[in-house]
C-alpha cells in the first residue's frame, strides 16, 4: 500500500472490506464462548432475525445459556411452537426466571408468525424464539424490520433437512454435532466475514464416565450401553 | 311493631337435595366435624331414631346405611342471600341473621296488601316454591319472634296476649342465652321464660351481665335494638333484538358496540369498571352462544373494548342466524385511579398483560401456556406449570418433553442413566421403567426409557 | 461375597417397612455374609434381630449399629466391632436421645470426636463443599477407623456420588465400601414405605411426589445384581468391615447392683440369712422337715442361677414398702416360693397351697424369675422415686413397651394417607365390629359405604394388613425397672420418656427376656389401697393389728364362703363383674384354690377354648374324669382334667408332646402374642404329632391345640391367679366382718373396680348401712365411719362434689369451728373457697341445716353485690320463693355428686299408675320360673363380651337391687333406639332362674321410659 493512499484510508467516509471488524455498526452481545465470539466479530447482534440451523436435540437451545440470560428487566421470553414443552427444570439450568417464559403453540404456520410480529411488536418482550421450517423471504422480510425497529432478537429454528433458501438476516448459522461439542458455520453475518467450521467444546448432559471409571472392567459395563434400535 | 321469624333447621340439607334429589328411604345427615354433633337430617334419618346433637357413633350405631355430608357454613349463607333476594321482591324490611335465619317487618307493608293474612300468604307461596323446610312465627320484636320459631309454634300471633302466652311456655334453651347462663339458671331452678320473666330486673342485674338484660328487655319488646336492613348488590343487564336475523359474524359488531356502550355509561355513573363482558347470541331453535370478551385488567376506554370485540368476533361461527343479543355484566370493580408515573416495568407489565390477551384472543386461552413441571417423578403428570416455585427433581431433565411418546428406531449409544422409576401405584397409573440419555449416531440426544417389557421410547430431546 | 451394613428396619419408627426378623432371613436367603441393623440413633430392633437369627440359627453374623445424622449435612453409621465400642455407641445414642425431647435426638460434634472404638461409614452427599469439610474432619480424626459408604440407587445421582467418591478417595485416602442403605428386605414393601413416609409427613401419598422413594432399589439385592452395580473391590470392602466386628449380644452379661450386699457378706450368706430371719417371723422357729427340705432345695437353686441379687433387689424394695406401711403383694412365678413368704415378698402360706415347686425356676427351660409386686395405686410413685434415688439415675430405668399400629389407629392413618375424608374413616372405624366371627371386617366395608371393587379400597385393605403390627413410638413399660451395677447406658441406650424425669430403655420385656435380663415389676394396683384404708379405719377403733398375712393365717372362714357363693361379691377384688355373678353360686368355691381357679376361669381365653362347661359339670355333677396317660393325669387333676392355667398347657406339651424346655419356652412366648404375628401355628402340627407318636388319641391333641390357641392373650398364669386368690378372699373377709369400713374404704380408694359410687352406696343401702349426705358441717374430704346411735354409719365426704378442690376444702375443714358453721356468709367470709366451690356445695346440698333450700342458697350465693364492702348490710329480701320437690332434689343430687342417698329414681316413678305391673328387684326371687315379669330400671352397663354370639348383657338397677337382663341381637337390632338411648327402661320378659338361684330375664318388649326424668344423667358403662 504506497503512502499516497494512507490519509485516505483513515477518511471515515471510507470502508474497507478487510478491516470491517472494527466500525461494525451493530452491536453485539457476548456468546459465552470466545471462538464464537471471535468467529460472530463479538458476539451476537443485539436484534434483527437470526436463523439458526440444526438438527433438532443438538444442544442448540443450550448453547445460548449466555445469550439467554440477560433479562435484568423481567421481560417476556417467549417460545413460539417448539418440538415439544418446555419444562422448567431446564430452565433453571439455564438461570432463566420460568415467570418471565411464556410458551405459544399455534394450529398452523402463519399463526405462529402473526404471534412472533405481535411478540416483537409489543415492547413486553425481550427475546422471542421460533420454530418454523417454511418461512418465505417476505414473511422474513416483516420479522426483520419489527426486531430491528424494536431492538430485540427473534431467534428462528430451522431444522437442518429443510433446504435452505436466501432470507433478509441479520445473521445464519448452522450448528452441527461433533465429538466433544459443536460446529458453528456461519453463512451470512451482517457487518462481519461469513466463517465456516469454528469447533466448540461443550458439553450440556450428564454422563456415566465417573462410574465407569470406577467399575475398571469398562468393557463388561460398555456392553450394557449398546443397544439396539 | 310485627315482626315474622324464618327458621330454616336444614337449609344445607335441602339445597343439596335440589341437586341431587335422593331416593326417598335414604338417610342423609350433616355432620360438623369440629365438634362431632349431628347438625342436620332429613326425614328418613329421623326415622331411625337419630336426632340432632348426637354423636358419629351413636348415629352409625343407630342406623348403618348412612350418608353423611361435611357442613359448609359458607353455602348456607349463600343460600339464604339467595332466599333474601327472592322475598325483596315482596317486602322491603327484611334482616339477614346467618347462618339460617331470617326476620321479615311485616306491619308497615300490611297495608299494601290489605290485611295481615294476604301478606302472609304471599310470603308462604315463595317459601313453597323456593322448596325450603322452615318454622316460623311472629312476635312483637325479632327477638320473640325467634323463640317462638326455634320452639315451633309455626302459628301467626296477632295480638300481644297470644303472644305473651305462647312466649311464657319456651324453654331457655331456645332463647340466646349462653349455655353457662341457662346452666346456672338451671340450678336455681329456673327453667322456662315465664319464671325468667317474674324476676325483678335489679336482681338479675346484680347477678348477670347487661347483655342479658338487654336481650330481655328485646324480648319484652321494651326497647328497639337497631337493625340492619337487606339490599341486594346490583349488577347490569340488557339485551337488543336487531330488527332483522344477522348471519354474518362480522355484522353483529355495531350490535353489541351498542349494548357495551351502554354498559359503559352505567359503569361511568358508579364510577366502576369490568374486565369481563358477557355477550349471549339467542337463535331462533338452536341452543343460545355466550361469547365473553375477558380482558387482564379492566378497560375504560371504549375503543379498546372495541378492538378484543373485533379480534373475537374474527374466529366466531354462528351456528344460526342471531335474533337476539343481551349482556351481562356481573364483577364490577372500583375505579382505581391509574398511577400516571411510567416507570419501564410499570409500562411493560401492562403491555405484556396486553400482549397475553390479544394472543388468547386469538389463538385461543388453551394454546397460550407456561413451562410444565410437576411434584411427581412420572413425567407425563407434569402439566402447564402455574407456580414457578413447584419443587424439582434431583436428576437433569430435558429442556423439550414430547407429550406423545415416540418408539425409539435409530441406533443410539447410552450416554447417562439408568434412573430407575418404580412408582404410581397408589393411582392405578404404575411406571416400572428405565430412563437414559441416548446419543444417536447424527449426535442428537435423547432422553428415551426402556419399559418392563423391554421396549424403548423416546419422550423428550436434550435441545 | 457382600455384607450389608447400613440397613434400617421398622425401629426407625415410619421410615423402614420390614420387621427385623424379615431383614435378617432375607439377607441370609441371599447369601450375604453379615447384616447390621442400623436403625436411627437407635438400637430398638438390634434385639429382635439376634433373637430370629438364634431361633432359625441363621447362617450369618449380626453386626450391631446405628445411624445418625449430624446437623443436616453429615450422615454416618456407626458399627460395634466389639463391647467397649457397643458401650461407647449405647453412650453416644444416650448422650443424643437426652438432649432432646422424646422421639428426636440431637448428636453433637464433640460425641463422634470422643470415639475410640466404634468404625465409622460416612455416606456423602453430593456437596463438594461439604465433602471437603467433613472428609478433613474425619480423616484429622477418626481416619484409622472411618469408610466411605457409596451407594447405587439408580435415582440420577449416581454418577455425582461416583465423582464425589473417587474425589475424596484420592484426597483423603478413605476406603470405600458398597451398601445400598436398605428400608426394607423385598421390593414389594415399596408401597408400604410411601404410605409410612406419608403418614410421617402427614401428607397424602400422592402429595410426597418428588421427595418419596423413586424405586426400589434400596432393599435387600441379589448378589449377581449388586456385582453389576458396583466395582468388585468395594464389595470385598463390606467384607472387610464384617469381619473386623466380633460383637455379639450374647455378651452382655448383667452385673447387679453391689451395694445391697453389706460388706464382708457374700450374695448367698446374706440371702440365707435374711431367710432364716424370715423363717423365724413366718414359723416362729424350726417349721417341719418338709418345709426346710424345700426351703434348702430353692436356695441351691437359687445360687445355681446366680439369681441371689434378684431376690435380694427385690427384697430391699420390700422393705422399703413395709417401713413405710405401703400394702404391697408379690404375684409370678417365683413368688410362689418358701423363700418369697420369707422374705415376706408374698403373703401366701406355702402349707396352704401344695407349692409349685417345679414351676418356681425350671432349670432346663433357663427362664429368668419372674416377679412382680403390686404396690398400692396411690403411693406407688414413692416406691418409684426411691428406686431413682437408690440406685441413681444413670443405674435404673424402665424397660419400654413398643406402642405398635392397632387396627384403628393403622385404618385412620394409612386411610388418610390414601386420601380418603377423615370423618369417613371416623364413621367407619366406629361402626366396624373387629369381633364379628361371621362378617371379617373387609367385607363389613361394602356395607359401610366402601366399593371393594375400587382399586382404592383393596389398596386401603391390603395396606392396613401389612401395616398392623408396625411399631409407632417407644413409650415407658407400666412398671418394669432395670437396675445394673455400672451405668447403664452402658448395656442399652436410655432415652426420655414423654413423663418429666421419666427415663426409658430402648429395649422392651421381650428382649430384655431373650438377653437373660432381669427387670422388676413395680406394678399398681387399686385394690390395695382400698384395703389398706380399710385397715387403718378397723385399726384405729380395734387394739389388735390387722394385716393380709393375719387373716389369711385364720384359714378359709366358711361364713366368707357362704357370702362368696351367694353372689354378694359387689366391691371385692376380681370377682365382683356380672360374668362372675353369674358363676359363683354354680362353681361354689369352698376353699383358697376354688378361688384361684374362679378367678382364672371366667376369662375370655378358658371361655373361647370351652373348658368352662366341662369343669362345671364334673365339679356340680362329680363326673368321673378318665385322664389318657398318668403324666397328663398328675397335671390336670388339680383343676379336674380341664387345662385353665398356662403353666398347665406348657407342663403338658413337655410332658405328653415330647417338647424340650427350650421349646417350651417359646411356645409360651409365642401364645402371649400370637395376635401380632400368628407364630402359634407353626407349633399346631409339631404339638399334634409329638402327641401322636407318644400315642395320644389325635382329638385329644386338636382339641388342647384349640384350647392352647383360645387361651393366647387371655390365659391367665396359675402363679399370679394365686396371688389375686390371696386379695379377693381378704376383701371377701373385711366385707363380710367389716362391711362399714370396706365400703368407705373403696369409695374413699375410687376410681377403681367394677361399679360407681353411686351403686356401691346403693350395695351399702342394701345392707342396711346407713348413709349420711355431704354436709358442711360433719364431712371431712374423705368419707368417714361414724357412729349414729353406736350404729355404724357412713358420713359422705367432700370428694364426692364435683368441682371442688381437695386443698381448699381441707384448709377449710381445718378452721371449722368445733359447733360448725352458723350461716353461708360466715364459710364465705373465710375466703378459702373459690365462687364457683361454693355454689357446687350449695347444689350439693351440703348446707342443709344452715340456710333454706339449695336453690335459695345458690341464688344468694349468685348476688356478687353483697360481698361489696358498700353493700355488706344483709337485706335478705324474701324475694326468691322458688322450692325444689322431690323430683327437682334428685336431679340436682345426680347433677352434682353423681349419686342420690335420700331417694332413687326409680322409687319416685314407680308408683306412677302406667308401672302398676312392675315388680321390684328383691321381689323376682319370689316370681315362678319361666314366668311373663315386668321390670323398670335406670340402665347402669351395657355389655356385649366377644364370647357371647351376639348377646348384650344389661344391668337395670332400682332402689331394691339390679337385675341382669339378656338381650337378643334380633331384639336388639328390632328395638334399637330402646336398646341404644335409654337411661331408665322397661324391660318386659321371661324370668330365667339356673337351679343355684342365678336370676336372668330374657327381654322381649323394651319400651324407654327416659323422658319421664329427662334431666336425669345416670352414667352407664357402656360396651367397655
Amino acid at each position: 500500500m504506497t503512502n499516497s493512499t494512507l490519509p485516505l484510508t483513515q477518511h471515515p467516509g471510507v470502508w474497507r472490506a478487510s478491516e470491517g471488524r472494527h466500525q461494525d455498526t451493530t452491536q453485539r452481545q457476548d456468546t459465552g464462548f470466545a471462538a464464537l465470539n471471535t468467529a460472530l466479530g463479538g458476539g451476537f447482534p443485539a436484534s434483527g432475525l437470526i436463523r439458526l440451523r440444526s438438527l433438532c436435540g443438538v444442544g442448540e437451545l443450550s448453547l445460548l445459556k449466555t445469550v439467554l440470560g440477560q433479562n435484568n428487566s423481567e421481560k417476556l421470553l417467549v417460545f413460539i411452537n417448539p418440538p415439544g414443552q418446555i419444562h422448567q427444570a431446564w430452565l433453571h439450568q439455564m438461570a432463566i426466571n420460568p415467570a418471565n417464559v411464556t410458551v405459544v403453540h399455534c394450529r398452523s404456520g402463519d399463526e405462529a408468525l402473526w404471534a412472533a410480529e405481535q411478540c416483537l411488536k409489543s415492547e413486553a418482550c425481550y427475546q422471542v424464539l421460533l420454530w418454523h421450517d417454511a418461512i418465505t423471504t417476505k414473511q422474513a422480510r416483516r420479522l426483520q424490520v419489527a426486531s430491528t425497529q424494536h431492538r430485540l432478537r427473534c431467534l428462528l429454528f430451522e431444522n437442518k433437512r429443510v433446504q435452505r433458501i436466501a432470507l433478509p438476516l441479520t445473521l445464519d448459522l448452522d450448528i452441527q454435532a461433533v465429538t466433544g461439542g459443536l460446529q458453528i458455520d456461519i453463512t451470512k453475518n451482517r457487518g462481519a466475514w461469513p466463517t465456516s467450521a469454528t469447533q466448540l467444546m461443550f458439553c450440556y448432559t450428564p454422563t456415566n464416565q465417573a462410574i465407569y471409571r470406577a467399575m475398571d472392567n469398562t468393557s463388561a459395563l460398555h456392553a450394557l450401553s449398546h443397544i439396539a434400535g | 311493631m310485627l315482626w315474622a321469624y324464618f327458621h330454616y333447621y336444614q337449609l344445607f340439607l335441602d339445597n343439596t337435595e335440589i341437586t341431587a334429589p335422593p331416593t326417598s328411604s335414604q338417610a342423609i345427615v350433616v355432620y360438623q366435624a369440629a365438634n362431632n354433633r349431628i347438625m342436620q337430617a332429613n326425614q328418613a334419618a329421623r326415622e331411625a331414631g337419630i336426632t340432632l346433637g348426637m354423636g358419629l357413633a351413636q348415629a352409625g350405631a343407630l342406623c348403618p346405611q348412612l350418608t353423611i355430608l361435611d357442613y359448609q357454613q359458607a353455602d348456607e349463607t349463600h343460600r339464604l342471600t339467595a332466599l333474601a333476594n327472592r322475598l325483596y321482591q315482596l317486602v322491603a324490611d327484611i334482616v339477614l341473621l346467618p347462618p339460617n335465619g331470617l326476620a321479615v317487618r311485616l306491619d308497615p307493608s300490611m297495608k299494601y296488601y290489605g290485611g295481615l293474612s294476604y301478606l302472609w300468604q304471599a310470603l308462604k307461596n315463595e317459601m313453597t316454591a323456593a322448596h325450603v323446610h322452615f318454622s316460623y312465627a311472629t312476635g312483637w320484636s325479632v327477638e320473640a319472634a325467634k323463640v317462638l320459631a326455634l320452639n315451633g309454634a309455626n302459628q301467626v300471633f296477632q295480638h300481644n296476649s297470644a303472644i305473651k302466652q305462647a312466649l311464657a311456655k319456651c324453654p331457655l334453651e331456645h332463647t340466646d342465652l349462653t349455655q353457662q347462663q341457662c346452666f346456672a339458671l338451671h340450678r336455681v331452678g329456673i327453667r322456662d321464660i315465664a319464671t325468667l320473666l317474674q324476676m325483678p330486673v335489679t336482681e338479675l342485674g346484680k347477678r348477670f351481665d347487661n347483655s342479658l338484660i338487654q336481650y330481655l328487655c328485646a324480648l319484652r319488646a321494651e326497647v328497639v335494638p337497631r337493625y340492619v336492613y337487606y339490599h341486594p348488590e346490583s349488577h347490569f343487564f340488557s339485551s337488543l333484538t336487531p330488527s332483522y336475523e344477522i348471519s354474518e359474524n362480522t355484522r353483529l359488531l355495531p350490535w353489541m358496540a351498542q349494548l357495551m356502550e351502554e354498559f359503559m355509561t352505567y359503569a361511568r355513573l358508579r364510577n366502576k369498571l369490568s374486565a369481563c363482558l358477557a355477550f349471549e347470541l339467542h337463535f331462533r331453535d338452536e341452543q343460545a352462544l355466550s361469547v365473553c370478551i375477558q380482558s387482564a385488567t379492566p378497560l375504560y376506554k371504549s375503543a379498546q373494548w372495541h378492538s378484543l370485540m373485533l379480534l373475537k368476533l374474527e374466529t366466531l361461527t354462528l351456528p344460526a342466524p342471531v335474533i337476539q343479543l343481551s349482556l351481562t355484566v356481573s364483577e364490577l370493580e372500583e375505579l382505581e385511579e391509574q398511577t400516571t408515573d411510567f416507570f419501564t416495568n410499570r409500562v411493560h407489565v401492562f403491555a405484556q398483560k396486553q400482549l397475553l390477551s390479544r394472543l388468547q384472543t386469538r389463538l385461543g386461552c388453551e394454546a397460550v401456556g407456561a413451562p410444565i413441571n410437576g411434584n411427581d417423578h412420572r413425567l407425563d403428570q407434569h402439566q402447564s406449570a402455574l407456580s414457578a416455585s413447584g419443587a424439582l427433581p434431583a436428576y437433569t431433565l430435558p429442556s423439550i418433553c414430547l407429550s406423545q411418546l415416540q418408539p425409539l428406531c435409530a441406533a443410539s449409544h447410552i450416554e447417562h442413566g439408568p434412573i430407575r422409576l418404580h412408582t404410581g401405584w397408589w393411582d392405578g397409573n404404575i411406571q416400572k421403567r428405565d430412563y437414559y440419555i441416548a446419543r444417536a449416531s447424527d449426535g442428537r440426544r435423547m432422553h428415551v426409557f426402556k419399559d418392563a417389557e423391554g421396549n424403548w421410547f423416546v419422550q423428550g430431546w436434550y435441545c | 461375597m457382600f455384607a450389608e451394613l447400613v440397613c434400617q428396619t421398622n425401629f426407625s419408627f415410619l421410615t423402614g417397612a420390614s420387621e427385623p426378623e424379615e431383614m435378617v432371613s432375607t439377607a441370609a436367603f441371599l447369601g450375604y455374609q453379615a447384616l447390621a441393623i442400623t436403625d436411627e440413633c437407635s438400637v430398638a430392633g438390634v434385639v429382635r434381630a439376634y433373637a430370629e437369627i438364634r431361633r432359625n440359627s441363621l447362617p450369618i453374623k449380626l453386626v450391631v449399629g446405628s445411624r445418625f445424622k449430624l446437623a443436616d449435612s453429615l450422615e454416618v453409621v456407626l458399627l460395634c466391632p466389639d463391647k467397649p465400642a457397643y458401650a461407647e455407641l449405647c453412650r453416644i445414642i444416650t448422650n443424643a436421645r437426652r438432649r432432646s425431647a422424646k422421639g428426636e435426638y440431637q448428636l453433637a460434634e464433640w460425641d463422634l470426636k470422643s470415639i475410640r472404638h466404634c468404625l465409622i461409614i460416612w455416606l456423602p452427599g453430593t456437596c463438594r463443599q461439604t465433602n471437603t469439610h467433613w472428609g478433613q474432619w474425619l480423616h484429622r480424626f477418626l481416619s484409622s477407623r472411618s469408610w466411605i459408604g457409596a451407594s447405587r440407587l439408580l435415582d440420577g445421582l449416581d454418577e455425582q456420588r461416583f465423582a464425589e467418591i473417587q474425589f475424596l478417595e484420592q484426597t483423603f485416602s478413605m476406603p470405600v465400601m458398597a451398601t445400598s442403605q436398605a428400608l426394607f428386605h423385598h421390593s414389594d414393601r415399596l408401597p408400604v414405605q410411601h404410605v409410612l413416609h406419608a403418614i410421617r409427613c402427614n401428607t397424602t401419598v400422592a402429595e410426597l411426589g418428588l421427595s418419596s422413594q423413586a424405586n426400589a432399589e434400596r432393599t435387600l439385592r441379589p448378589l449377581n445384581k449388586l456385582n453389576k452395580l458396583y466395582p468388585r473391590k468395594w464389595l470385598e470392602q463390606s467384607t472387610v468391615i464384617a469381619s473386623r466386628c466380633q460383637f455379639c449380644l450374647s455378651q452382655l452379661k448383667y452385673q447387679y447392683p453391689a451395694e445391697i450386699i453389706p460388706a464382708g457378706y457374700s450374695a448367698r450368706q446374706f440371702l440365707r440369712e435374711c431367710v432364716e430371719a424370715g423363717i423365724l417371723k413366718r414359723f416362729g422357729g424350726e417349721p417341719e422337715p418338709a418345709i426346710r427340705a424345700i426351703i434348702e432345695k430353692e436356695l441351691s437353686l437359687i445360687s445355681e442361677q446366680h439369681y441371689e441379687y434378684f431376690f435380694l433387689t427385690i427384697y430391699d424394695v420390700v422393705q422399703f414398702a413395709r417401713r413405710q406401711h405401703i400394702l404391697y403383694q408379690g404375684r409370678g412365678s417365683a413368688a410362689n416360693s418358701v423363700v418369697c413368704y420369707c422374705l415376706e415378698i408374698t403373703a401366701v402360706d406355702p402349707r396352704q397351697i401344695n407349692v409349685l415347686f417345679e414351676r418356681f425356676i425350671s432349670k432346663e427351660r433357663d427362664e429368668p424369675p419372674d416377679i412382680d409386686v403390686d404396690f398400692e395405686h396411690e403411693r406407688r410413685e414413692e416406691v418409684i422415686q426411691y428406686i431413682y434415688n437408690k440406685y441413681g439415675r444413670e443405674r435404673t430405668a424402665l424397660a419400654a413397651t413398643v406402642i405398635s399400629f392397632r387396627f384403628k389407629s393403622a385404618f385412620k392413618a394409612v386411610g388418610k394417607a390414601l386420601g380418603f375424608a377423615e370423618s369417613q374413616l371416623d364413621y367407619i372405624v366406629k361402626n366396624i365390629n373387629r369381633r364379628d366371627k361371621v362378617m371379617p371386617w373387609k367385607s363389613q366395608l361394602a356395607d359401610l359405604g366402601l366399593d371393594p371393587t375400587v382399586l382404592k379400597v383393596k389398596q386401603l385393605v391390603y395396606l392396613v394388613e401389612q401395616i398392623v403390627g408396625f411399631p409407632r413410638h417407644l413409650s415407658q413399660h407400666v412398671g418394669g425397672f432395670v437396675i445394673s451395677a455400672g451405668p447403664l447406658y452402658e448395656l442399652v441406650p436410655v432415652e426420655n420418656a414423654a413423663m418429666a424425669e421419666r427415663t426409658v430403655i430402648q429395649w422392651d420385656k421381650d428382649d430384655l427376656e431373650t438377653l437373660g435380663l432381669l427387670k422388676v415389676d413395680v406394678l399398681a394396683l387399686g385394690m390395695l389401697t382400698a384395703i389398706r384404708k380399710t385397715f387403718d379405719i378397723v385399726n384405729q377403733h380395734m387394739d389388735s393389728t390387722l394385716s393380709i398375712a393375719h387373716i389369711t393365717g385364720l384359714g378359709d372362714d366358711r361364713q366368707v364362703y357362704d357370702m362368696i357363693c351367694a353372689a354378694d361379691t359387689v366391691g371385692v377384688f376380681q370377682i365382683e363383674s356380672r360374668a362372675q355373678m353369674g358363676m359363683l353360686p354354680r362353681l361354689k368355691p369352698r376353699k383358697y384354690y376354688d378361688l384361684v381357679v374362679q378367678i382364672a376361669i371366667v376369662r375370655p381365653g378358658p371361655i373361647q377354648g370351652d373348658m368352662v362347661h366341662p369343669y362345671l359339670k364334673r365339679r356340680q355333677h362329680g363326673e368321673t374324669v378318665n385322664y389318657p396317660s398318668a403324666e397328663v393325669e398328675k397335671v390336670l387333676e388339680r383343676t379336674m382334667g380341664v387345662p385353665i392355667f398356662q403353666e398347665q398347657v406348657i407342663q403338658l406339651a413337655m410332658v405328653a408332646a415330647g417338647f424340650t424346655g427350650g421349646e417350651a419356652d417359646q411356645l409360651r412366648r409365642a401364645m402371649a402374642s400370637w395376635k401380632k404375628n400368628g407364630r402359634l401355628n407353626l407349633f399346631k402340627e409339631k404339638l399334634v404329632n409329638g402327641m401322636l407318636d407318644k400315642g395320644y388319641a389325635p382329638e385329644f391333641a386338636n382339641t388342647l391345640f384349640d384350647q392352647i390357641k383360645g387361651f393366647s392373650g387371655y390365659g391367665f398364669p396359675e402363679s399370679h391367679s394365686a396371688s389375686f386368690a390371696v386379695l379377693a378372699y381378704v376383701s371377701c373377709w373385711l366385707k363380710f366382718y367389716f362391711p362399714v369400713e370396706f365400703y368407705v374404704g373403696l369409695l374413699n380408694s375410687w376410681p377403681m373396680g367394677f361399679y360407681t359410687p353411686s351403686q356401691l352406696v346403693q350395695d351399702a343401702q342394701q345392707h342396711d348401712i346407713a348413709v349420711l349426705p355431704v354436709c358442711i358441717n360433719a364431712s371431712t374430704w374423705d368419707h368417714q365411719m361414724v357412729f349414729v346411735e353406736h350404729q355404724k354409719a357412713i358420713r359422705l365426704g367432700f370428694r364426692l362434689v364435683k368441682g371442688v378442690s381437695e386443698l381448699n376444702l381441707n384448709k377449710l375443714v381445718s378452721v371449722r369451728p368445733a359447733t360448725g358453721f352458723s350461716s353461708v356468709d360466715e364459710v364465705k367470709k373465710q375466703q378459702l373457697l373459690r365462687h364457683n366451690e361454693i355454689s357446687a356445695l350449695a347444689s350439693a346440698d351440703a348446707f342443709k341445716g344452715l340456710a333454706g333450700n339449695r336453690f335459695q342458697v345458690r341464688w344468694n350465693i349468685m348476688d356478687g353485690q353483697s360481698e361489696l364492702p358498700l353493700f355488706g348490710q344483709d337485706t335478705q329480701t324474701e324475694l326468691f320463693s322458688l322450692a325444689p320437690d322431690n323430683t327437682e332434689n334428685l336431679i340436682e343430687d345426680y347433677a352434682s355428686t353423681g349419686l342420690s342417698v335420700s331417694h332413687h329414681p326409680i322409687e319416685l316413678i314407680y308408683q306412677q299408675p302406667q308401672f302398676r305391673r312392675i315388680t321390684l328387684a328383691k321381689d323376682l326371687k319370689q316370681a315362678p320360673n319361666q314366668s311373663v315379669v315386668h321390670i323398670l330400671g335406670c340402665v347402669t352397663c351395657r355389655q356385649a363380651p366377644g364370647t357371647a354370639s351376639g348377646v348384650t348383657f344389661l344391668t337395670l338397677e332400682d332402689h331394691t337391687g339390679n337385675t341382669n337382663v339378656v338381650v337378643w341381637q334380633s331384639t336388639a337390632r328390632h328395638q334399637q333406639q330402646a336398646f341404644l338411648k335409654a337411661t331408665i327402661l322397661q324391660v318386659d320378659g321371661i324370668l330365667e332362674r339356673s337351679p343355684e338361684g342365678v336370676i336372668h330375664v330374657i327381654a322381649g318388649k323394651l319400651t324407654d321410659c327416659t323422658d319421664i326424668l329427662e334431666q336425669l344423667r345416670v352414667s352407664a358403662r357402656d360396651f367397655h
